[in-house]
């Protein structure tokens, strides 16, 4: 395997291994309200960059799931559209993280027994 | 910033009337804030460049419209296995099926020309039978799928029964030396009972060979044709038998037999498409019997070679499913 197809197959790996980990970030990030340039900035500034093209077809993706709200408001003379987490989207967050601690957690051990051998 | 709109209007060509004018304002509002927060940083107005630079980076508008749609796919990961598993169990059959058909028709093709060309013509014909069966499957697969999304039901394509997994199958057995040899003693006889049959035809028509008589009637020339050539597909496989006594594996063995297989289309060839095989040797001779006769020899001839042809590529595709890795057979 040449080092060109390894690096296919990381980009492909690392994207698999992002596109969930994006969801539960998105969705942590909106709970408090952001419109999508301000929700891009935010998340990058946590160290967790998303392309603009993924980003904003997915919020309104996550709107039509009911996980999010979003309403049209102006601000600083422009209206912009303003995310914001629903109550189902919470309830669903709560689960997320709850599932994502259990699988951190379970990789640590893992990750530990592996080290001990 | 006539290039913002001139990309929002690209984009919103892609996307649906209902959508449009709400996703184009909210990505505009977006794309202004970046070049905004970029011109701040910079402290100067971006140049045209510039902005076309985070254009460029944002995408290209057909693909980011795609991105707004909702996600479609013809045939989803739930139905795909099955439709693949179809098409990899289907596509043989539907070869076998029409190659049995055309060879069915070649047989029954008045000259050797034409059977030449139809077998060329049948070659050219199998693509557009396998894109009609590949569009036929996928196009109840696609329906299938918008079923199972519309329904959301996919109990039915999970279940299974591990109990009725079919039972463990066991590498074939090479032949013994025993039974190669007995093989051998047994082709040998085959071959001394075929060269007797000239001066004693009633070994092979039995008492036909009385009724000949008694129709005035004898051998045409084309069966010399024939023996000569059968006898030659016999001893190449004596030569085969031979040498799995002598090396005592079997694996060269197959496509050498799939060979003489081949060769032994040209003896049957020979008489499907000759049409005299008795001839008068008498005036006494009835020659509308005869004539009868020959008649039905060759329709016997020819559908024996119909099977023949047949058999030989279920053979042939039997064994290349087992010498040839899958993914580079097309299914």
């Amino acid at each position: 395997m040449n080092a060109h197809s390894d690096n296919g197959m990381f980009e492909s790996l690392r994207l698999e291994l992002r596109r969930g980990c994006l969801i539960v970030a998105v969705l942590a990030q909106l709970r408090d309200e952001h419109y999508g340039y301000t929700l891009r900035k935010a998340l990058a500034d946590e160290g967790l960059a998303i392309e603009e093209s993924t980003l904003y077809p997915l919020l309104r993706r996550l709107e039509t799931q009911g996980l999010l709200k979003s309403e049209w408001r102006e601000e600083d003379k422009r209206n912009k559209r303003f995310y914001r987490l629903s109550a189902e989207g919470e309830a669903i967050l709560a689960q997320l993280l709850a599932e994502w601690n259990g699988i951190n957690e379970s990789l640590h051990k893992i990750l530990k027994d592996g080290k001990k051998r | 910033m006539d290039l913002l709109e001139r990309y929002l209007q690209a984009v919103g060509r892609y996307l649906p009337e209902k959508t449009r004018e709400d996703v184009l304002a909210e990505l505009r509002v977006n794309l202004l804030a970046e070049m905004e927060a970029r011109a701040d940083e910079m402290e100067r107005p971006l140049t045209e460049s510039e902005a076309a630079a985070i254009l460029k980076a944002h995408g290209r508008p057909m693909v980011v419209a795609a991105r707004y749609l909702p996600q479609h796919s013809l045939i989803g990961p739930a139905v795909f296995p099955f439709y693949l598993l179809t098409l990899r169990k289907g596509v043989p059959l539907v070869v076998l099926i029409y190659f049995m058909t055309r060879v069915a028709a070649f047989v029954f093709s008045p000259s050797v020309g034409a059977f030449v060309a139809s077998i060329a013509l049948s070659f050219a014909q199998l693509v557009p039978v396998l894109l009609l069966f590949w569009g036929a499957v996928t196009m109840t697969f696609a329906i299938l799928e918008f079923a199972h999304t519309q329904t959301g039901q996919c109990a039915s394509w999970n279940a299974w029964d591990p109990a009725k997994l079919p039972p463990l199958t066991h590498p074939k057995k090479e032949k013994s030396l025993a039974s190669r040899i007995a093989d051998l003693v047994l082709h040998c006889l085959w071959i001394l009972y075929v060269l007797a049959v000239p001066q004693h035809p009633y070994l092979i028509l039995g008492p036909g060979a009385l009724f000949l008589t008694k129709l005035s009637a004898g051998f045409a020339p084309v069966w010399r044709l024939f023996y000569v050539t059968f006898i030659i597909v016999l001893l190449a496989q004596l030569g085969i038998k031979l040498m799995a006594v002598a090396r005592g594996n079997h694996r060269s063995e197959q496509p050498l037999e799939l060979f003489t297989n081949l060769l032994g289309l040209v003896p049957a060839g020979l008489l499907a498409f000759n049409k005299v095989y008795f001839v008068p040797t008498g005036s006494a001779a009835n020659l509308h019997a005869l004539a009868q006769i020959n008649y039905w020899t060759n329709v016997g001839f020819r559908i024996g070679l119909m099977f023949m042809i047949v058999y030989l590529l279920v053979e042939s595709w039997q064994y290349l499913r087992g010498v040839v890795p899958a993914e580079r057979l097309a299914f």
